[in-house]
């Protein structure tokens, strides 16, 4: 999945990408990513397969509409709240999966929102 | 600028008979009714009585809507979107950057995407979610299907939903052919959808008692209510000449409008509320009486509308509408709401196009309270040159389309 990122010409996004692959964070290894990727592909109606954590949302497609149905279906997935502010800057898969660890490891599950755990 | 003849040119359905025209107008042709056990919907919790009902059945959206598209629509905005295409590719139209601009875009529906906000609700009173889904709203709001249509098919003239419940489709067709015939638009996508099946929904209409516990059959004696059903209807509207210049197949002509109000009862019809309508239709059309060979009748099969519609009838029509043949073709579609305008305008256009009265399914007896001919379960052959086709709604508003044969 750590295709070579030729295209690339930001030194940052090369560095990243390699440290991602290196750091072996994969679908596989990582609940987290892969609960996001399920979701993204549910959410896209695509494979999953079609999607890497390197995936840029804007080229797969995702525009505002689906933004709002993607943070929907992540905060009812881990029972999180995603304050309006951490959507702005995601831009890859992999920002959100970052973004939901912050979130995960900040606060307990949101339970002010009731007692039932959502059934997806 | 002199009004000008409005003629249809592209139809698209979607109904419990089949999610083609060709599958519609057969099922009609045939008498055989679309209506089942109520399926996908568990309301054992709450006691449902509700048991049958005229449902879609085989529509699967990921077929026509990409990339999760389908999750932003509700079910009445896809079938919309869906008749609203089949129709535009039926018309063979060639859409230039003027005409997008120059195409109306009128729907009738009656609740819109209740279905969505109903879900919501439930997520935050039954499941205890402390969110609904971010599409709720703009997936309720009754004018999604006429803005989707408008997105999806790339037209941006006057775009609108009319809600009058049971008239909100014959309202609209009036409304997209006043459009055309005056000029303000060059053509129009027009008709109406509605998909209601929620416990809620359903139980809000179990409450009025007006549901069949068996099936629907209009103006027989021994009915026993409504039986509710879906689905989506869209016709292309399009001056005449347009459309002979181009060399269109002309389904038939839309040529009259009439539109009353009651003023008098939230769910009791009035006999000259209807009657009006009928009147103001043929008025506007410029159609004498005699001329009608069918109506296809509002016709819910409720002990309540059947008489009170056959005496409207008798009222306008006399000694002559013992000629007409006036059926109900929500016997075999169901009472689709805001949609069953649309689904009998269909019906009535293919009659006179093909010569074929679709029947009343499901009639078992005369009732002498209703005393017109009502074709019953058996399509007739009779080439007639011209029909109205009726809808009445509570709260009292009533709305009749007339229609021509194709000018031959």
């Amino acid at each position: 999945m750590c295709r070579s990122p030729h295209s690339r010409t930001s030194a940052g996004t090369f560095t990243r990408k390699v440290s991602l692959c290196a750091n072996g964070v994969n679908r596989m290894a990582d609940p987290v990513a892969e609960k996001v990727i399920a979701t993204l592909a549910s959410v896209k109606r695509i494979p999953a397969d079609k999607i890497t954590l390197e995936t840029n949302l804007q080229e797969m497609g995702i525009d505002s509409l689906d933004v709002f149905s993607l943070l929907f279906e992540l905060e009812n997935a881990f029972n999180i709240s995603i304050p309006d502010d951490e959507v702005r800057s995601i831009k890859t898969v992999n920002d959100i999966v970052e973004g939901v660890k912050k979130l995960l490891a900040a606060a307990p599950p949101d339970a002010s929102v009731g007692s039932t755990s959502p059934a997806n | 600028m002199a009004p000008r003849r409005v003629v249809i040119t592209g139809l698209g359905i979607v109904s419990a008979l089949g999610l083609n025209v060709e599958d519609n107008w057969k099922a009609l042709c045939e008498g055989r009714s679309g209506i089942g056990p109520l399926e996908g919907v568990d309301g054992s919790r709450v006691g449902l009585k509700v048991q049958n009902a005229a449902q879609v059945h085989g529509f699967d959206p990921l077929k026509h809507f990409e990339g999760g598209k389908d999750a932003q629509l509700d079910r009445f905005a896809q079938f919309s979107v869906v008749a609203a295409r089949d129709a535009m590719r039926d018309s063979g139209l060639t859409l230039t950057p003027e005409l997008r601009e120059n195409c109306a875009i009128v729907c009738g529906s009656a609740v819109g995407g209740q279905s969505a906000i109903e879900a919501g609700f439930e997520d935050l009173w039954v499941n205890g979610r402390g969110r609904v889904h971010p599409l709720t709203i703009p997936k309720t709001m009754a004018n999604a299907g006429a803005s989707h249509i408008a997105m999806d098919l790339g037209l941006s003239g006057p775009a609108y939903t009319i809600s009058t419940a049971c008239s909100s489709a014959n309202h609209a067709m009036g409304q997209a052919f006043r459009i055309v015939r005056d000029g303000l638009a060059e053509m129009a996508v027009t008709g109406g959808a509605e998909a209601f099946f929620t416990v809620g929904m359903l139980k809000a209409w179990e409450a009025m008692r007006v549901i069949s516990p068996d099936t629907c059959r209009p103006f027989s004696k021994g009915r026993k209510g409504m039986i509710l059903g879906e689905g989506g209807a869209m016709m292309i509207l399009e001056p005449l000449d347009a459309a002979e210049a181009r060399g269109a197949t002309i389904y038939g002509e839309i040529c009259g409008f009439g539109m009353t109000a009651d003023a008098h009862h939230l769910t009791q019809p009035t006999v000259e509320g209807p009657a009006r309508a009928m009147s103001g239709a043929l008025r506007e059309a410029g159609l004498a009486p005699e001329e009608i060979g069918y109506i296809n009748a509002h016709g819910t099969g409720t002990p309540g509308n059947d008489p009170v519609e056959s005496r409207a009838i008798r009222k306008v029509f006399g000694a002559q509408a013992d000629k007409i043949g006036v059926s109900s073709t929500k016997s075999m579609h169901g009472h689709a709401l805001g949609a069953a305008g649309a689904l009998e305008a269909i019906a009535t256009v293919l009659a006179l196009r093909n010569g074929i009265l679709p029947p009343t399914a499901n009639f078992t007896e005369r009732d002498p309270e209703c005393d017109l001919d009502y074709i019953p379960n058996q399509s007739r052959k009779a080439q007639v040159g011209a029909a109205l086709s009726n809808s009445f709604a509570f709260g009292g508003l009533n709305a009749v389309v007339a229609f021509r044969a194709a000018p031959r």
